[in-house]
């Protein structure tokens, strides 16, 4: 017996240390499945597109390395293992859980995270481990490929700028919108929504008179309201989401407040369109864009949803944003996979070489990376109309293929010279 | 610590020296024989959480005062060590202010700074007791982090700020150096804090924890010694923000969230709220649930997706089979174990707590405060209940 309690707990926490070194020597396994890391948001806001997104994943494992008869997906004649991870949206933790994936599971090519921050973070994670291939899920910062990029890290889904190609430029040319002021959430996912815009809007000629950043999940909307002008605007661009962007709609509405909207990728959608209120009349004819529509009606996207609903019927009435971006990173893997035959030796250049010029034809359009390793893919431009039900719905009016980062501005537009913030880019 | 220097050669022959020295062999021995993910995601990483959750239990366990503050005070700490080792950026992003300093001088200033903080979050809150105290740390714990979300000329907004290197360099590329940096920090800290509450002050902490009212009577400044304590408290967690800063090499605003705040109750009341070294058993079984929890597979049923399931199923049958924290339950298993064998052991004092002072107490802030607002003046001497 030890007299004191302090010999005592030193004891326990030998004897604790002892089991964790056991536990670690049983770390590492045989090299022959090639393992293939999933990383998305499993706690917090985004805990839904979360799992949709790992749906993506299995879709196109499913459909690009079929199970084998021992149960496991393969493809080039080596089996495949998926081993997933959940972050909670905080680069900290993304990149936590992606050294256990890499350093711990000793996985050969993470795909993730979802969300914006964590993939900027992840970039820089990925440039200290340069013999695994890093693939975006459908992280959307402009700068986790655009400036200083990592050669090992791959994005075959769009940024949040591409996300609002045509949308500027349909603004101003065909709606006849010049004067525009702007309400969005204040962080990184609206400043590149805005920039989208304001690229291809100020390129054409017009103005952004004002700037309204407000908090994520602001439910006061009054200070804000009573600050957008009256008159002297022909439109208001809204890049909110969710339940702000109902409390946005409801309260200008109350206040009077009559002009058009223009919409970012998330204002617009079914959670705002399924509500019923006063400002329901006031959404119609709002245009917006983004890289999916539910009611698109390409044959490719028809069957990947057909294939979503029966493979996941516990999944969403459509395949989201997240569901769609981690099943094209997956398919550009497995396709580049294909393309090696499954060599993944020699700090996997040959594999990354592969993967840097693979191109295939997604649900939404043909896909290909640029020099950065970013995608050039295809975007939806869509106008909210009511239907013969009298319920809102967007409308397709075009898809706009081979979007680049530039939105066809080009490297050295002055609209690109610094990153996407809340003062730039400016055209007031 | 005097009487073991002086009977070091005696007490170096006892179980408790041997067990003592087996412990720094392995601390000492560990990153050489570990993979790396072990060494910094797992043991420093426990490290840095574990002297989060010291600052925490010291508080709570010598002031009564149960602060959720603590992870705000880490994150003050990286912010500022941030600003003073970084270089101020001429773009949107990053910050304006920078003083481009080495590490260490960073590291001091930070420290400092974060002991101030400290100061001024304990004149802020330590005329309250109780759930009142707990509400006040946490509003100012979360100001801070919305302060840091939003500020961009300063803090650098939500994206914060990369590319902080600590005396080491990439801990990735130096476990070993960035581990032995953690553990003795940890060992400087845990020591320093029991000779804190040996020392007179730390009695006199515990006086004002005890009977805030008393201790006024005899001449004592019960509000500045809680002031004290809760600077002091900032300092042990500037000492885990810095580490920490260092070990991420970037700071953002998600590590002062609301989740990180709890983080660190969780591990203190894990390890045991009145055991200092709980603090540490507390983020080592935390760090290895956290980690592990997305790869245990229960029945052929995989936790990977609901991996947060078994992680707060975990916690809750830790707290209902140990209320007293891991090390409790393992105190009160060897006691009964011993009680068995030989003979029964004073269950209520601990013998080194009695020599030292330090008692696992109760904690008024959960167990009721003689200052709670509304007991009627003047009922002195109070009686415990």
């Amino acid at each position: 017996m030890f007299r004191s309690t302090t010999g005592r707990r030193l004891v326990i926490l030998l004897a604790a240390s002892m089991l964790v070194a056991s536990t670690a020597a049983c770390g590492g396994g045989e090299k022959t499945p090639i393992k293939i890391g999933g990383l998305a948001t499993l706690e917090g806001p985004f805990a839904v597109p979360g799992q949709d997104s790992f749906r993506g994943i299995e879709q196109a494992l499913d459909t690009y390395a079929p199970k084998n008869s021992n149960g496991n997906w393969e493809i080039a004649g080596r089996e495949i293992i998926l081993i997933k991870e959940g972050s909670d949206a905080t680069p900290a933790v993304a990149i936590e859980k992606a050294k256990k994936l890499i350093e711990q599971d000793n996985v050969d090519i993470l795909i993730g995270p979802l969300s914006g921050d964590e993939g900027l973070a992840m970039k820089d994670y990925a440039k200290t481990v340069t013999d695994k291939t890093f693939v975006n899920g459908s992280s959307a910062a402009q700068d986790t490929t655009f400036r200083d990029p990592a050669p090992n890290f791959f994005r075959f889904s769009t940024d949040g700028a591409q996300w609002q190609a045509g949308l500027g430029k349909y603004a101003f040319e065909t709606k006849g919108y010049k004067n525009v002021a702007l309400v969005a959430e204040d962080y990184s996912f609206p400043y590149t929504q805005v920039g989208g815009f304001m690229y291809e809007f100020c390129a054409a000629g017009g103005h952004v008179i004002q700037k309204n950043w407000v908090p994520l999940g602001t439910k006061d909307y009054s200070a804000v309201v009573s600050n957008l002008p009256t008159s002297g605007i022909d439109a208001i661009y809204v890049a909110l989401g969710g339940s702000d962007a109902i409390n946005f709609f409801t309260q200008y509405n109350a206040a009077g407040g009559k002009a058009k909207f223009i919409g970012g990728s998330i204002t617009v959608d079914q959670s705002v369109l399924a509500t019923t209120g006063a400002f329901q009349d006031q959404l119609v004819g709002t245009i917006t864009a983004s890289p999916t529509a539910d009611t698109a009606d390409e044959a490719a996207w028809k069957d990947y949803v057909k294939v979503y609903k029966e493979t996941f019927p516990d999944g969403l009435p459509y395949p989201g944003l997240f569901a769609l971006s981690y099943y094209n990173e997956t398919v550009g893997v497995l396709t580049a996979l294909k393309e090696v035959n499954g060599d993944l030796s020699g700090g996997q250049k040959k594999f990354m070489d592969a993967l840097a010029k693979t191109k295939f034809d997604g649900p939404t359009g043909p896909i290909s990376l640029d020099a950065n390793r970013n995608a050039i893919a295809s975007n939806y431009l869509s106008e909210i109309q009511k239907g013969a039900d009298g319920k809102l719905a967007a409308v397709v009016i075009k898809r706009i293929d081979n979007v680049d980062q530039t939105l066809g501005l080009g490297k050295d537009s002055p609209y690109l010279a610094q990153p996407v913030s809340r003062d730039f880019p400016a055209c007031p | 610590m005097s009487r073991l220097r002086a009977s070091s050669a005696s007490w170096l022959r006892s179980r408790e020296g041997l067990a003592t020295l087996g412990f720094v062999v392995l601390l000492v021995v560990y990153p050489l024989a570990m993979p790396r993910f072990w060494v910094l995601s797992i043991a420093s990483n426990a490290m840095i959480l574990g002297i989060a959750a010291l600052s925490l239990v010291f508080m709570a366990g010598y002031g009564g005062m149960v602060s959720l503050a603590q992870a705000a005070l880490a994150g003050f700490a990286a912010y500022m060590l941030a600003l003073a080792t970084l270089e101020p950026s001429t773009t949107a992003t990053g910050s304006a202010i920078g003083f481009a300093l080495p590490a260490l001088p960073s590291a001091l200033i930070a420290l400092v700074l974060a002991t101030l903080a400290g100061a001024v979050f304990g004149a802020i809150s330590s005329r309250s007791y109780g759930i009142y105290f707990l509400m006040l740390t946490l509003a100012l714990a979360v100001g801070f982090f919305y302060i840091v979300l939003q500020n961009y000329d300063i803090f650098g907004g939500h994206i914060g700020f990369a590319g902080i290197l600590g005396p080491t360099g990439q801990p990735r590329e130096n476990p070993a150096a960035f581990y032995y940096m953690c553990v003795a920090a940890a060992a400087l800290t845990y020591l320093g804090l029991r000779y804190v509450v040996r020392s007179q002050l730390g009695l006199t902490f515990q006086g004002v924890r005890d009977n805030p009212r008393r201790m006024k009577a005899l001449g004592y400044r019960v509000g500045l010694h809680r002031v004290v304590l809760f600077a002091l408290g900032g300092f042990v967690a500037g000492v885990s923000g810095v580490l920490g800063a260092w070990y991420r090499g970037n700071i953002s605003p998600g590590i002062v969230d609301l989740t990180r705040t709890i983080d660190v109750l969780i591990i203190a009341v894990l390890g045991g709220l009145g055991y200092p070294m709980g603090a540490f058993v507390g983020a080592v079984f935390f760090v290895l649930v956290d980690v592990f929890a997305s790869s245990i597979k229960i029945f052929g049923f995989s936790f990977d997706e609901r991996f947060n399931t078994l992680i707060g199923l975990g916690f809750v049958v830790v707290v209902l089979v140990a209320p007293t924290g891991l090390v409790g339950l393992a105190d009160r298993l060897w006691q009964t174990a011993g009680r068995r064998r030989r003979r029964p052991l004073p269950r209520a004092i601990d013998p080194l707590a009695a020599e030292a002072g330090i008692a696992p107490a109760p904690i008024p802030a959960l167990a009721g405060s003689p200052e709670v607002p509304g007991r009627p003046e003047g009922d002195l001497p109070t009686p415990g209940p």
